[in-house]
């Protein structure tokens, strides 16, 4: 197995991890954990929200990128690690015991 | 007349009406020839001789000259315009040919013509009909009129025909005409072969000017000889104007023009596209364009980049703002939803770090994106999609499984910083007594530990942990060997390096081909870690890097070890001698009985230390130990195995040795035959030796004969010793933060000592699950926790909670101790007798 895929798999181990998503630059998800329409929802608005957040890193200082988003929600937290080429979203309830 | 008649009739549909053209009918009837439509033998083009009128150019009139029938046509200022024909006859073309070919019924005149004459005849006859579809209307009312003529005159003898000729003046009739009222025979050309020799001369000649069109410029250069006369005119006609009005001379009067009919064409073109196309040019859109063109200014100058492909990626257009235009495709805005694509690489359109990396494959996504987004239903799981395989998604995975980990591990890795637990606000607290009241009641019970994670992953399950060491450079990062410490259970060893940011899966992992017994990082070069393994071999990793095979190996080593090598360390130690500069040498100590130095210089090169002689070391004295070591000598084992060592701090060159025998052994590095000291008190194998860090000449040794004791390097028997189980103790660790703390583990449970507290019995005793062995201690050293290795392959951190407060001079506090010790062990001694002085 390659090593993103033993990385996905660990990390979709650890606790409290509801799913791991990769999508592509276009909006679409390559890969998940996910069932189909949870994902879909996801990728598509997570996809613009990143985009906007990149936005505003760069209006500020266009020297500047955006390497990691985090949204804490009350039941769970998103972690969105955006790329040029893909973005990366984990959704993971910390708190669950 | 009836060639004039049919003329005539010819002549209204013809021209429509038009009075010119009525005088032009005029004109024709009195022609008689009227021929535009000459011929020649050999010409097609008209030459310039004269001709008669074809059409008038409407402005002048058409003066006509009666006699004769050459009509001439000039304008208002007397230039002859008259229009040359086309066709012109050669007059000095020889007519007999003409008399031949209009041989007539009655003539008896050959009327044999070669085919070639009639050819060109023909030919001729042809051009004629096709200029008179040129020249249009009158010209082929002429022809015909003229061919009713002559088929009206078909008595007319040659000689009028010639003097019809003649009246042209130098024109012919279109002798090719005649040839269609009177056919004549054809009298077959015979060729012979004379006259494929014939030289047959061609003759080439310019041609003369055809005038197809000339329209004579209404304008007149200023300084021209008629400007003059123009001008006046100009000006008379201008006066003329103004004389008009309101001149009884001149009545206006209305006309009425016939309009020709208007025609219908329709043309189709192309639709013309129109497109849509809106642009937000943000700072960092700007900014990033900027980037491209000094990249690719850079690339032009001809540096060498890693820019590769910075020409292929399409390049934005500029707003307005922008004087210099960038070639490329329009981006699509960021005002556009889901052009993240674009917007993306437009964030890296500037960097040009790791994007010849990526295939670069997309091109910038249709217009019709936006609506797809939102609605995409598809979902692509593919698990072999190269972005998969990218590794930025890996480095991203990883710091994303760094992330999780920290989500549920924060709150015990700010313990173990010693920070404050962020509390989760969103977390629903139950209802029974927070666990901070727990953890009340446990520091009220005094000092403990509590456990904060655990080291462990399904790789590491089942073996034993042998060695722990940390990282010089980075104290959070740990290397855990793993190996069996018993012969018979031999398995292949592990050796992880795991981060304090991840419990739950180590950062690097080496597979070894026997069991890890001892490790060690390195000071010098802190991503070097030297590993001992059970067979013997000593192997290098560098942890930079995630290969699972060794920088270098010892196995073709002449020198390595042949049995477990127990111990591995590295030292700084002043190579004087050879006269290097300090340097750092790995010294290790095995089972064979030698202490051996390794360099790293070039590959792996042993060179013995020392090697451990045997020894029967008497209580009393370590002088003897020199004759010890000439008795032992008819032993079978000759060499003592070694099982620990440990450098002085203050002495690089003096280390501690301690043996299977239960010896500890001072020794130099500069003499490797004989021992500085000998250390007499363990009645079992040595497992640990270690210097305090706070007072250099006091060390601590551990051993299987279940004692812990604690040595003064100038005495020969023990200060303190310390008794706290039956059961072998595996390793003792002093505490980096306080001089009279030290931890130690044996089977079955955990010790922490304070001997500020008490020199009898650990402050901290805990015990793990049963059935569990403890197998190695270490203290951390950027907080005051203790990690604890087991044999169950786990790795547990424990924070020392309610620990004393470390005294100011750590040093003397702890010899005070052992002062203190030693006097009370004395006197009590002195009590109960002499031979219980030293310690057991």
């Amino acid at each position: 197995m390659s090593e993103v895929e033993e990385m996905l798999k660990r990390i979709q181990g650890h606790k409290g991890v509801i799913g791991i998503i990769v999508v592509n630059s276009e909006g679409i998800p390559i890969r998940t954990t996910l069932d189909n329409s949870t994902t879909v929802q996801y990728a598509g608005l997570i996809h613009q929200l990143s985009n906007k957040a990149r936005s505003v890193v760069r209006d500020i200082d266009p020297q500047n990128d955006l390497t990691f988003l985090r949204i804490r929600s009350k039941k769970h937290e998103i972690m969105v690690a955006p790329d040029k080429e893909y973005i990366l979203i984990c959704i993971q309830n910390p708190s669950d015991n | 007349m009836s060639a004039s008649a049919k003329g005539r009739s010819k002549a209204p549909s013809m021209a429509g009406g038009a009075p010119q053209k009525s005088m032009l009918r005029s004109t024709f009837q009195h022609t008689k020839s009227s021929m535009m439509v000459g011929s020649t033998r050999s010409q097609v083009a008209g030459s310039s001789s004269k001709k008669s009128v074809v059409l008038d150019d409407g402005k002048g009139g058409v003066t006509q000259r009666s006699k004769g029938p050459n009509v001439v046509v000039l304008d208002d200022a007397g230039n002859d315009v008259t229009p040359q024909p086309l066709l012109a006859v050669d007059p000095n073309a020889p007519h007999h040919t003409q008399s031949k070919l209009f041989g007539q019924g009655g003539t008896d005149s050959s009327s044999v013509g070669t085919p070639t004459d009639f050819m060109s005849q023909a030919s001729i006859y042809q051009t004629g009909t096709g200029t008179a579809s040129v020249f249009g209307a009158p010209f082929s009312r002429s022809v015909m009129g003229s061919v009713s003529r002559i088929s009206g005159q078909s008595t007319a003898t040659d000689q009028s025909f010639g003097d019809e000729i003649s009246e042209a003046g130098s024109h012919d009739l279109a002798p090719g005409l005649s040839s269609v009222k009177t056919r004549r025979e054809e009298v077959k050309e015979v060729l012979t072969e004379a006259d494929l020799d014939l030289s047959v001369p061609i003759r080439l000649t310019e041609s003369d000017t055809i005038w197809i069109l000339d329209l004579v410029g209404t304008c007149v250069a200023n300084d021209s000889e008629n400007a003059d006369g123009i001008r006046a005119r100009n000006e008379k006609y201008k006066e003329l104007c103004k004389n008009r009005v309101g001149n009884d001379r001149y009545m206006e009067r209305g006309m009425q023009t016939f309009n020709d009919a208007p025609k219908n064409k329709e043309v189709q073109a192309e639709k013309v596209e129109l497109i849509d196309t809106g642009i937000n040019a943000s700072e960092w859109d700007m900014h990033d364009t900027y980037q491209d063109l000094a990249a690719k200014d850079k690339e032009k100058s001809g540096e060498a980049d890693a820019d590769q492909d910075l020409i292929s990626r399409p390049t934005s257009k500029k707003a307005d703002l922008e004087e210099t235009s960038v070639e490329g495709s329009m981006r699509q805005g960021s005002a556009l939803s889901g052009q993240s694509g674009r917007e993306s690489r437009a964030s890296l359109m500037g960097s040009s770090m790791q994007v010849s990396q990526f295939e670069i494959a997309e091109t910038p996504a249709p217009p019709t994106l936006p609506e797809k987004d939102g609605t995409v239903d598809g979902v692509i799981d593919d698990a072999d999609h190269p972005l998969l395989k990218t590794e930025s998604l890996q480095h991203d995975l990883f710091v994303m499984e760094r992330v999780v980990v920290q989500n549920i591990f924060q709150p015990k890795q700010a313990a173990y910083r010693g920070m404050d637990e962020l509390t989760d606000v969103d977390r629903e607290v139950p209802d029974e007594p927070p666990p901070t009241a727990g953890s009340m009641s446990i520091t009220q019970m005094g000092p403990n530990l509590e456990r904060l994670w655990i080291y462990h992953c399904e790789l590491t399950d089942g073996r034993n942990v042998s060695c722990l060491s940390w990282n010089k450079a980075n104290p959070d990062l740990i290397a855990v060997g793993y190996g069996q410490f018993g012969f018979n259970d031999q398995k292949g060893g592990l050796a992880c390096c795991w981060s304090l940011k991840n419990p739950k899966y180590p950062e690097r992992v080496y597979h070894c081909a026997s069991g890890v017994v001892s490790m060690d990082f390195s000071y010098q070069n802190p991503s070097l870690l030297a590993v001992g393994l059970y067979d013997g071999t000593v192997a290098i990793y560098n942890v930079r890097s995630q290969e699972d095979s060794p920088v270098l190996d010892s196995f073709e080593n002449a020198g390595k070890h042949s049995a477990p090598v127990w111990q591995l360390k590295w030292v700084e130690r002043d190579r004087g001698a050879h006269g290097d500069e300090r340097g750092e040498v790995l010294v290790s100590v095995s089972a064979d009985g030698r202490v051996v130095q390794w360099s790293i210089r070039k590959g792996l090169e042993a060179s013995d230390l020392m090697k451990l002689k045997r020894t029967a070391v008497k209580q009393t004295g370590a002088g003897k130990g020199k004759e010890g070591s000439k008795k032992s000598e008819g032993l079978i084992f000759r060499f003592a195995p070694g099982l620990c060592f440990d450098f002085s701090a203050k002495d690089p060159n003096i280390y501690l040795a301690g043996t299977e025998e239960g010896h500890i052994h001072k020794c130099s590095c500069s003499y490797n035959e004989q021992y500085l000291d000998s250390y007499a008190g363990h009645t079992g194998p040595i497992y640990k030796i270690t210097w305090s860090p706070f007072a250099p000449d006091i060390f601590l040794s551990c051993s299987a004969d279940w004692s812990v004791r604690l040595w003064s390097h100038d005495m020969t028997s023990p200060a303190i010793n310390f008794f706290s189980s039956t059961r072998s103790v595996y390793d003792v660790c002093w505490s980096p933060s306080s001089s009279t703390v030290f931890g130690c583990v044996n089977e079955g449970a955990v010790e922490i000592w304070d001997l500020s507290v008490s020199t009898l019995d650990p402050i901290i005793v805990n015990v793990p699950n049963p059935g569990i062995k403890l197998s190695c201690i270490s203290f951390t050293l950027n907080s005051d926790c203790v990690l604890v290795g087991a044999s169950d392959g786990q790795v547990t951190v424990y924070k020392l909670k309610c620990m004393q407060p470390t005294p100011d001079n750590q040093g003397g506090a702890l010899r005070d101790i052992i002062q203190a010790t030693m006097a009370s062990q004395l006197q009590s001694s002195g009590k109960a007798g002499k031979k219980k002085g030293s310690g057991e």
